[in-house]
């Protein structure tokens, strides 16, 4: 008999269907992935499951756990079952956590509250919990406040705090999107360890389809609250048969297995970075310890005509504050910005009109880059009124309107606000406006990462044939390593605010000198059942107080010596690689 | 944005919503075309029928004053009065409030330091003590209302307006404009003030029944609408003094001052439930 059955179940808001007529079971042990883009009903069918959906959501069919219907039931039934019997991780264990009360406190209250430990015996269960978490240094983390804790650590807690009570089913949705590639690896990895162990029933929800075919046995593809497909994984993904399905793998495969495109050679830089160092003084978080964060320590490159840089890194090594340095937006400490040879005032607004137009940026969220008050057209319009004041307004039109011809977009969504745009569609809208400054040097910072995997090839492919039409270069701020192996010429790789590796497409992947490089390309998910688990590469994660001495990376470096904590390992050139490692020669991290 | 945002508060914002929007209407159009309805002026006194009560013989509908002046007519002509101080200070407190607040805010560093302590030493001030100060010093005059008045409530709008301000420069359509290289005073009001526009719309709402209230209390004490023009505040005066022999001299713009202030709280609280954005569907 199975554990978890859905049948039928319809969840509806004003008679807008968010989850349609849904069914599917799930055996004691099992795994099952939800799959599926953003507003596909994934989410809503977890809450659905739990009885957490909100009081105007309306709700039908069977919810049966254990033979037991759970839909419409009140709290009290519900809480016969949750935590006891089926527990859920959420995506953002920021605000899954109760900031007031240490991580301790929030686990013996469910432990007490569920009878399964009293007295005493609550705080040695939760330390043991938090052990078998692999929080480390569990006795001092009993006492330690949830922001004390990194994203990682945290979703750690949130596990522990699912399991609390030995449930027979977890459910998990997107628990690693917010965290970093390698700490992503780590919580999955802690997930299966888990499963294996106590052989409780996993229900992964994720829009990443490599997370699945690493930790799914059956997976489930949801499209607009209707799931079109289930199966085995390595069914599914050997032999899709529906249409979404397969434009879904297609996705996920171009990410992975892009065929690297030749490397631009040219002598003149269009784009030199020269030492930037950036730190932030911030007094308000001085008693929390970050006295500087973010900051960019020492970076150079260069960026060719028609070449795309990626750079890459996690959250926190500085690539968004370096772009912002080379758009003018973020003032650096020290060092210079050259455009085509000429050096570039600090501050976009003290370059001039010409220099200015010539270095856009698109942004991460595309609905927050668009002034939510204009329409498309006032948007699109304002560089074009702005440095050519001269422009007719018909003059001016007729270019808006070129422009979002070359994008992709109709004409029809001039008069649309951002929010009735798609975010595919919001994205093109904020390609256009830089383009139509007719920029030299394009800084996209995680432009594709707010995107579903169909919107992000798309703007992909559009950002690649924008370039070779008008041989624009591209430097592209991402996390994601798929993303950088399809776009990108030459790669540099970021740690707290330092270069590791500035290294060809082709041969960063082939070859990785750093043994970060080597961390992050082994941490990334591939869209695979066939290839199994992957052991993990890299423990901890990015300190959040202080800088280590000497090389950032050597708490984390499995390769790390005594000289690593010491000194400071310059960037230096082998075989055409640039590598920050003291031990880059005698290494081989193939 | 806000224009839109007001028709959904009068579709979706509840009942309400709906009726105190429809008595500030009817309250409004009363006060402008009222005095035209009546055969009687506000001025021309009857000496023969002082403290009348109300009644239909004669068309007293509100009685008459102890000069013998319509009360009706009266009623109205003050309504009139105290709505226009009160929404003619409340724009003024909002222009400049706004303005203030939307520089500082955007400007940040020792601008915004200072800008800013200059709003919370003028807090510091006894207001109504300076106000009344003032009208004594003064010729008594209604444009000194309208000063005074704004001149208290624009602080608190430059306070929230900042805030907002300080949290819309963070977004990132504001970075592609300024890469975009457009004015920082361009910024300000091409694309910070619009979407405010929400939040002021609300607030605005609640600053008229404040600026209504300071204006009645002026009155009340003698200090505000003087005759031969006069406002609910002074009627309000004159009718405590007949309060025993003639209640309905009291009573009358008592009640329309208390259901005016009601409905503009009910529609400010409409309104920002409708503005939240956790309420918001999408």
């Amino acid at each position: 008999m199975s554990l978890l059955e859905v049948a039928g179940l319809t969840i509806a808001y004003a008679g807008a269907p968010a989850v349609d007529n849904l069914s599917f079971s799930l055996n004691p042990g099992e795994s099952l992935g939800i799959a599926g883009e953003s507003g596909s009903g994934k989410t809503q069918t977890a809450l659905g499951i739990m009885g957490l959906l909100p009081a105007n959501a309306h709700a039908q069919g069977r919810v049966l756990f254990d033979g037991a219907d759970l839909l419409g039931k009140p709290q009290d039934v519900l809480n016969r079952f949750r935590a006891r019997r089926m527990a859920m991780v959420f995506q953002d264990p920021k605000m899954a956590l109760n900031p007031y009360l240490q991580v301790g406190e929030q686990l013996t209250r469910v432990l007490r509250e569920h009878r399964v430990a009293r007295g005493k015996d609550a705080p040695m269960r939760a330390i043991e919990m938090l052990r078998r978490v692999r929080l480390p240094d569990p006795e001092r983390r009993y006492r330690a406040w949830p922001h004390q804790l990194s994203g990682g650590m945290r979703q750690r807690v949130m596990i522990a705090l699912a399991l609390a009570c030995e449930p027979e089913l977890l459910i998990a949705d997107e628990p690693t999107t917010a965290l970093d590639v390698t700490v992503q690896a780590q919580v999955l990895a802690l997930l299966q360890e888990i499963r294996a162990r106590t052989g409780i029933a996993l229900l992964l929800i994720t829009h990443d389809l490599g997370v699945i075919a690493e930790n799914c046995e059956r997976m489930l593809v949801m499209h607009h609250g209707r799931g079109v497909e289930q199966g085995l994984t390595a069914e599914v993904f050997a032999h899709p048969t529906e249409q979404v399905t397969k434009a879904m793998l297609a996705a996920a495969r171009r990410l992975d297995d892009a065929p690297p495109r030749s490397v631009a050679n040219s002598s003149v830089p269009v784009l030199s970075v020269d030492s930037i160092r950036v730190t932030f003084h911030d007094a308000r978080w001085a008693w929390h310890g970050h006295m500087s964060h973010g900051a960019v320590r020492a970076v150079s490159f260069t960026v060719g005509p028609g070449e795309t840089l990626a750079v890459v890194g996690e959250s926190g090594c500085g690539k968004t504050t370096l772009a912002r340095v080379i758009a003018g937006l973020v003032r650096a400490d020290s060092g210079t910005v050259h455009l085509c040879g000429k050096p570039l005032a600090a501050d976009a607004r003290s370059r001039p009109a010409d220099e200015r137009r010539r270095v856009q940026m698109v942004f991460q969220d595309p609905v927050a880059s668009l002034d939510p008050a204009m329409k498309v057209t006032a948007i699109a319009g304002e560089p074009v009124a702005l440095h050519e004041p001269g422009l007719g307004r018909a003059a001016c039109r007729d270019r808006i309107v070129a422009m979002l011809a070359r994008v992709g977009l109709d004409a029809s969504l001039l008069q649309r606000f951002p929010h009735e745009l798609s975010g595919g569609q919001a994205q093109r809208v904020a390609i256009a406006r830089a383009l139509l400054l007719d920029p030299k040097v394009l800084i996209c910072d995680e432009a594709v990462a707010a995107l579903d995997g169909t919107a992000r090839i798309s703007i992909l492919d559009l950002l690649q044939n924008e370039q070779q039409r008008s041989g624009l270069s591209l430097v592209f701020i991402t996390h994601d390593l798929a993303v950088v192996r399809r776009i990108s010429h030459r790669i540099l790789v970021m740690y707290m605010g330092r270069v590791c590796e500035v290294s060809g497409n082709d041969t960063l992947f082939r070859r990785p000198r750093h043994p970060y490089t080597r961390a992050l390309i082994n941490s990334m998910p591939i869209a695979d059942p066939a290839r199994g688990p992957r052991p993990v590469q890299l423990s901890g994660e990015v300190t959040l107080r202080g800088i280590p001495s000497g090389c950032p990376f050597h708490p984390r470096c499995e390769y790390a010596v005594a000289r690593c904590a010491e000194e400071t390992p310059e960037p230096r050139t082998i075989d055409g690689v640039d590598v920050a490692c003291h031990r880059a020669e005698e290494l081989d991290l193939r | 944005m806000s224009a839109g945002a007001i028709a959904v508060t009068f579709r979706g914002g509840g009942a309400a919503v709906r009726v105190s929007a429809g008595i500030l209407l009817l309250v409004a159009a009363m006060a402008l075309a009222g005095p035209l309805l009546s055969p009687h002026d506000s001025l021309s006194m009857d000496l023969e029928q002082r403290l009348g009560p109300p009644t239909l013989q004669g068309v007293r509908l509100f009685g008459t004053d102890d000069l013998g002046r319509d009360l009706f007519v009266r009623t109205l002509s003050g309504t009139r009065v105290t709505l226009l101080v009160a929404i003619v200070a409340s724009f003024v407190s909002l222009s400049i409030g706004v303005a203030y607040g939307a520089i500082a805010g955007y400007a940040g560093g020792k601008t915004d330091a200072v800008m800013m302590r200059m709003v919370d030493a003028l807090y510091a001030l006894p207001f109504m003590f300076l106000v009344i100060l003032l009208m004594v010093a003064f010729e008594r005059n209604f444009l000194l209302i309208f000063v005074a008045i704004g001149a208290i409530n624009w602080l608190d709008m430059a306070r929230i307006v900042r805030g907002q301000t300080l949290s819309l420069k963070q977004r990132e359509f504001v970075d592609a404009a300024r890469l975009i290289g457009v004015p920082p005073i361009v910024v300000v009001f091409r694309h910070i003030l619009p979407n405010l526009l929400g939040v002021v719309a609300v607030y605005a709402t609640l600053t008229i029944p404040q600026a209504i209230l300071v204006e009645s209390f002026l009155s009340f004490l003698g200090l505000g609408v003087q005759e031969p023009r006069t406002s609910l505040g002074a009627l309000i005066n004159d009718g405590v003094a007949h309060m025993e022999s003639a209640p309905w001299m009291l009573l009358i713009p008592a009640t329309l001052l208390a259901i005016v202030l009601m409905s503009f709280n009910f529609l400010g609280d409409g309104l920002r439930d409708v503005l939240d954005p956790r309420r918001r569907e999408r």
